[in-house]
């Protein structure tokens, strides 16, 4: 299995690693960086726990290869928050009751923040577009929608 | 109790944890020199295994180890004693693991597995609880006369039967006899997946001092600890299993899954860390099932409808191995007529060992399995005597009257308005009976059915208790820090349902303080917490609140006694009021909690008193079935509700699109109203996948082809996003509970399947007897319903009003 | 999991095909959300897994006279921003497949190429390429040659692709104006799913009954994506009646033979639901629709 050295910049912070080719983008960051927020919940691309943003896009993973991801910008979750708080759509996620066990939500909150950043002020439709890949077992959704929308609304409200 | 707290919705505690991506789960624990194991899993479903050949994996680089069956000499079980942490002679189930590698790394773990060569020979297996229960069937425990079972278990040597639970009132012989209309009819709820988004997973380090410790995703760190101690023979305090939060559980994590053989691998590597993470596709096949019943329930009733007469036999695929799924068929049975009074009964729940993974507790425990039963039984028998399906249940409600379940306990209204939620759903989804009712429905759009678009309408209450061990005790510890904040340590498992703001809430009224100072510490250690049987059965918020009531008694005396000291009068005329201690008539006299809870300091320096930690416990009052008539104190505590479906089936693809659905329940108390009314439209989401989308398919050799998000399919957003979601909680308090909650956290998920099924019936004339009623099932059902009468049916009703 | 492998990241087109010739049990990765998924379930063995996305050259999406040319690299999320799918009606197909392909993630990482070079007989873009009489332009170590896609796929997950070949581009004929177009599936849920079956439509000169021609390919129903050719002479050229409309239905579904282990949909519900989707389809694309069907042409 062949080595090679990646530099990417995760969260604004530039870092170099020697990675083997079959390391996916979600190990590296979860083994390698102790950057834990991404989730494996099916390996596959199928689930959303695994999002991240690359380059500002929100892309599955476990189905990145670190390889691949060399010369990029990853955003986690561990990025937003900030050293005075939560960013405003983590604390739209808290204040609409949208966490229960968790495990969606790093994946929910970025593919959010991704959606927010183009499109500020989305239509139900939009919202449902750019989470619809995101499966949670325990909320029922509603609340993830109202927490999108809450982030969207005060966003506005500046 | 003054209730300021309880009531309101203050925000969820650990919600900042998890939107910062700080919380941990099983899977992201990490430890120095930590080892990795990877399991090999049998493809047939059953299978002796005549050989293993290890030898060239264990040379391989980075493996510390390569075990098979017969190097795990141990047994695991709780109720009955019938699994090993792999299979030894006999693989029992595609997808059982038989070989195990622990090596540095995974990569190196599945290089070694893939060297390992495993001969089979394949046996004849039993795939559903028909074949397995039908003489000559093949044996899945030739040896089940020889394992240990507790007390109250009756399996059948000789036969895959391994639990015949049964309880019967009256004669029912005679009462179906005597029955003016009889209406019998066969149901099936076939197997379900959790697909919890967290997977399975453990950390076990065996020390050199013969100390077990344990990081598991589990539900219950306790169990956990029982299993692996009983297992190994190691007295509890050797054992220390710790949990955090959980990525979902719903019961899947609830007894014990990987953490025996994780537990047993680490004892072939003592000194290190051994970590088993399962995949996506093990968590499907390698953890337990869900559900897996068939019923024939067959009532006999009056021709005005009420109900005189019922028997009920139910039988359960309980997989290959049977502790997890025991204790499912007596909650299955006894609750398996639903909330409606029926003098004359026999019901009869058996649990077939079948060559498919177990079955273990799955959101609902047997409720929703038998229920969906009863539910739709209770639709063909209003329509058997012509009567609403409403009308015909508030004709044969339980509760009010007062009369007997089939254990034989009193129910009466202070149970549950029970009524009040039937009246609620059937008002929100267009089926009430009533005039008012009828009118505040249709001030309000209603849908219409229209070419090739069928609109129907149906509900169905649910009844549930909790299943639980008589001995199933909750203990918690107040520990009073310097400041007057207190600790509340309890040992429930965060899994998403927001227990800890629960609790913390209770504890803040209880004491009389303000709830930001009460501090409910996440996690669980076994070593420092105290213990509490697991957390299931929807029971952590009810008997965390009996057991802090508990607590508080005593810590009220404690603090009485050392303010009593402070004051120089006698301890009865010290009062405690809102984080003040004084003297009753003299209230100038007076100490804040603070000055008093880590004892007190007189003028001269010398302190008396002492911190203040007391431990409260509570269980409620129940005994073991009756072993002739399967009647007991089995039910503990009560929540009924009703949940009803507005639906529209689209003619030409059998697709069902639910417009709206309700859910009425008594929670008795909502101690939190935002989290409660979360949980139960989380459960009906959960529901409605059982309902409509999820099934397992089976393949010829009785292994699970659909192991895999791709092809198990679970509600997506774009699912429910048209869904007008209706909660009521109506608060019927539990008689004499300081905060009168009730259980509540799986109930939204109960009567999802028969209100749908129900609906379904109703916008098309189809009967459903088992679900999920996906698109292509109720077309085809459509479509040979046509094939079979010519002429077309005539429209449904287009108006709500029925 | 990901078996190991060796990773290469050519920089000509040249040298990719070279590596894809020479190397061991190669890959080529573009998107990655077949490749690894493939990878990981040990569907598909690969020892050298050779990356596109530096290639020089292999470009996007980009409109080429009458044709749309929908380059190696171009993700679905480039198909989409494409002006040309929003305001060509006979590229329509393209959009409907791009909305439902997985979710939003997954488009930004998948390709087109990409998807039609699996040889998936259910894949999002099969049955459009095959309704819009696509081309498909493959590079190898001897040169390029272009073949229809009817010719490209060759049975489930086989295609015409020769040891180091690739896919470098689909050359998509734009209809003119008068052409409507769209793609329609089954699936178990709402959601992100895999197409049970599906149909796409392309209809030129849909507002002339005598001078139209339907063309319409399925997907997940037959070993490849497949035509209809009698089914759609019987809609082309003359009214679509009512009598007409059932007999292409019907036709259309005695032409399919599924087979009976798909996980997705199985054969009698794939055959009611291409008859299904045809007529929902057309209703869609012909506005003047239900007076024509109502138009009685049968004695």
């Amino acid at each position: 299995m062949s080595r090679h050295l990646v530099t990417l910049t995760v969260n604004g912070a530039p870092v170099t690693r020697e990675v083997e080719a079959h390391r996916t983008l979600l190990e590296v960051l979860r083994d390698g960086l102790d950057l834990i927020g991404a989730k494996e919940g099916c390996g596959a691309g199928e689930c959303g726990a695994c999002t991240v943003l690359l380059d500002g896009m929100p892309v599955r993973a476990c189905l990145v290869l670190a390889v691949e991801a060399d010369g990029c910008a990853v955003a986690t979750i561990e990025g937003l928050a900030a050293a005075r708080g939560p960013d405003p759509i983590q604390q739209a996620f808290i204040d609409a009751g949208a966490t229960q066990c968790g495990y969606c939500i790093p994946g929910f909150v970025l593919a959010a923040r991704a959606l927010l950043d183009r499109r500020p002020d989305p239509t139900d439709d939009d919202i449902v577009r750019a989470c619809g890949g995101h499966l949670c077992r325990c909320t029922g959704y509603h609340t993830l929608f109202e927490a999108v929308r809450l982030a969207a609304r005060r966003r506005a409200a500046g | 109790m003054e209730q300021r707290c309880i009531g309101t919705s203050v925000p969820r505690v650990d919600a900042l944890e998890k939107v910062t991506g700080e919380a941990r789960y099983v899977a992201d624990l990490s430890f120095p020199g930590m080892l990795h194991a990877k399991l090999l899993r049998s493809p047939h479903a059953h299978a002796r295994i005549v050989r293993i050949e290890k030898a060239a994996a264990a040379a391989m680089p980075g493996v510390h180890a390569v075990a098979t069956g017969k190097d795990l000499p141990w047994w695991v079980g709780e109720c009955i004693r019938d699994q090993r942490p792999m299979a030894v002679e006999t693989a029992r189930f595609a997808g059982e693991p038989v070989a195990a590698v622990v090596a540095s790394s995974e990569d190196a773990a599945l290089a070694a597995l893939e060297a390992i060569r495993v001969d089979y020979e394949p046996l004849p297996a039993v795939l559903d609880a028909r074949a397995a229960l039908a003489p000559g069937a093949p044996l899945v425990h030739p040896d089940l006369g020889t394992y240990h079972v507790l007390p109250g278990f009756r399996p059948s040597p000789g036969t895959n039967v391994f639990h015949h639970y049964f309880v019967k009132a009256g004669d029912v012989t005679k009462g179906l006899a005597r029955a003016a209309v009889v209406v019998e009819q066969e149901y099936e709820f076939p197997h379900l997946m959790h697909t919890a988004l967290e997977n399975h997973g453990c950390l076990a380090r065996y020390t050199a001092g013969g100390r077990l410790e344990v990081h598991a995703g589990a539900q219950s760190p306790f169990t956990v600890r029982n299993v692996v101690a009983e297992a190994f023979g190691l007295p509890r305090h050797r054992v220390s299993v710790r949990g955090g939060y959980l990525g979902g559980g719903f019961g899947g994590k609830s007894d014990a899954t990987v953490e025996p053989l994780t537990c047993a691998l680490a004892r072939l590597c003592p000194g290190r860390w051994v970590r088993l993470i399962l995949d996506r596709e093990e968590s499907f096949v390698g953890s337990v099932l869900g559900r897996g019943f068939r019923g024939r329930y067959r009532y006999g009733l009056t021709r005005r409808g009420r109900l005189v007469a019922a028997d009920i036999d139910l039988l359960m695929a309980g997989g290959a191995y049977s502790w997890t799924a025991v204790n499912i068929l007596p909650c299955a049975g006894h609750n398996g007529i639903g909330p409606y009074f029926v003098p004359d009964l026999e019901i009869h729940a058996r649990g077939l060992y079948t060559n498919t993974p177990p079955v273990g507790a799955y959101r609902g425990y047997g409720h929703p399995d038998s229920q969906f039963m009863a539910e739709r039984h209770m639709d063909l028998c209003a329509r058997a005597v012509g009567m609403d399906p409403v009308a015909f249940r508030l004709k044969n409600l339980l509760g009010k009257s007062g009369k007997k379940n089939p254990l034989g306990q009193r129910v009466d209204s202070s149970a549950g308005d029970l009524e009040g939620c039937i009246k609620l759903v059937a008002q929100d989804i267009g089926m009430a009976t009533s005039p008012e009712g009828i009118r505040a429905r249709e001030a309000e759009p209603s849908a219409v059915s229209r070419p090739a678009v069928a609109v129907g309408r149906g509900l169905a209450c649910l009844m549930k208790s909790p299943g639980q061990a008589t001995n199933a005790f909750t203990t918690v510890v107040l520990k009073f820090n310097e400041d007057g904040t207190v600790h509340v340590i309890s040992a429930v498992s965060e899994m998403g349902q927001g227990v800890h703001t629960a609790i913390a809430q209770i504890a803040a009224d209880l004491i009389e303080i303000p709830v930001e100072k009460v501090y409910v510490p996440q996690g669980t250690d076994t070593d420092y917490s105290p213990y509490d049987w697991q957390t299931v059965a929807s029971r952590a918020t009810w008997m965390q609140g009996r057991a802090i009531a508990a607590a508080w008694e005593k810590a009220r005396k404690e603090l009485r006694a050392t303010a009593a000291k402070a004051f120089g009068v006698p301890v009865a005329k010290v009062d405690y009021r809102r984080g003040t201690l004084f003297v009753r008539g003299d209230e100038s006299r007076a100490l804040p909690l603070e000055k008093v809870c880590h004892g007190y300091v007189f003028p001269d320096g010398h302190a008396v008193g002492g911190p203040v930690l007391v431990a409260g416990h509570y269980v409620p009052h129940a005994t073991y079935a009756d072993e002739q008539t399967g009647r007991g104190e089995l039910a503990t505590s009560w929540t009924f509700g009703c949940q009803g479906a507005e639906v529209e089936v689209d003619l030409r693809t059998g697709e069902v699109t639910v417009l709206r659905f309700s859910s009425a329940i008594d929670v008795g108390r909502a101690v939190n109203p935002e989290l409660a009314k979360a949980q139960v439209i989380g459960a009906v989401v959960f529901g409605l996948g059982g309902a409509l989308t999820e099934t397992v398919t089976w393949g010829p050799r009785g292994e699970i082809r659909n192991a895999s998000m791709t092809d198990y399919k679970v509600p997506t957003p774009e699912d429910v996003r048209g869904i007008d979601f209706r909660v009521h909680l109506l608060e019927t308090p539990v008689p004499g509970d300081p905060v009168g909650s009730r259980c509540l956290a799986e109930h939204g998920a109960v009567a999802v399947a028969p209100a749908i099924a129900n609906a379904v019936a109703d916008a098309t004339g189809v009967d459903f007897f088992d679900v999920p009623l996906a698109a292509e099932r109720v077309f085809l059902a459509l479509q040979a319903r046509a094939a079979q009468a010519p002429s077309p049916k005539p429209p449904r009703k287009a108006k709500g009003a029925r | 999991m990901l078996r190991p492998f060796d990773y290469h990241r050519p920089r000509t087109l040249d040298e990719a095909c070279a590596l894809g010739a020479t190397l061991a049990d190669a890959a080529y990765l573009a998107g990655g959300t077949d490749l690894l998924v493939k990878i990981r379930d040990g569907k598909q063995r690969a020892r050298n897994v050779i990356d596109l996305k530096r290639v020089a050259g292999l470009g996007r999406v980009r409109r080429d006279g009458d044709h749309l040319v929908i380059g190696a690299l171009c993700t679905i999320t480039d198909l989409l921003h494409a002006e040309e799918v929003h305001a060509e009606p006979g590229l329509a197909v393209l959009r409907d497949a791009g909305v439902v392909f997985g979710c939003e993630e997954i488009r930004h990482r998948a390709t087109v190429c990409g998807n039609v070079a699996h040889a998936s007989p259910g894949a999002e873009y099969g049955s459009p390429m095959f309704v819009l009489e696509a081309d498909c332009v493959l590079h190898g170590p001897a040169g390029e040659r272009t073949i229809p896609v009817a010719d490209f796929y060759r049975g489930p997950g086989r295609s015409a692709l020769g040891p180091g070949e690739i896919l470098k581009a689909l050359r998509v004929p734009i209809a003119p104006r008068s052409a409507r177009s769209a793609y329609l599936r089954r699936s178990r849920v709402r959601g992100m799913d895999l197409a049970g079956l599906n149909l796409a439509l392309l209809v030129l000169d849909a507002t002339e009954p005598a001078r139209r021609r339907v063309r319409l390919a399925m997907g997940a129903v037959a070993g490849t994506p497949i035509r209809a050719p009698e089914v759609e002479a019987l809609l082309s050229g003359a009214p679509i009646t009512r009598d007409r409309l059932e007999q292409a239905k019907g036709a259309l579904s005695a032409g399919i033979s599924p087979r009976p282990t798909s996980l997705r949909a199985s054969p009698e519900y794939k055959k009611a639901m291409v008859a299904h989707l045809l007529e929902a389809g057309l209703e869609r694309l012909l506005e003047p629709f239900p007076e024509e069907v109502m138009a009685e042409a049968s004695p």
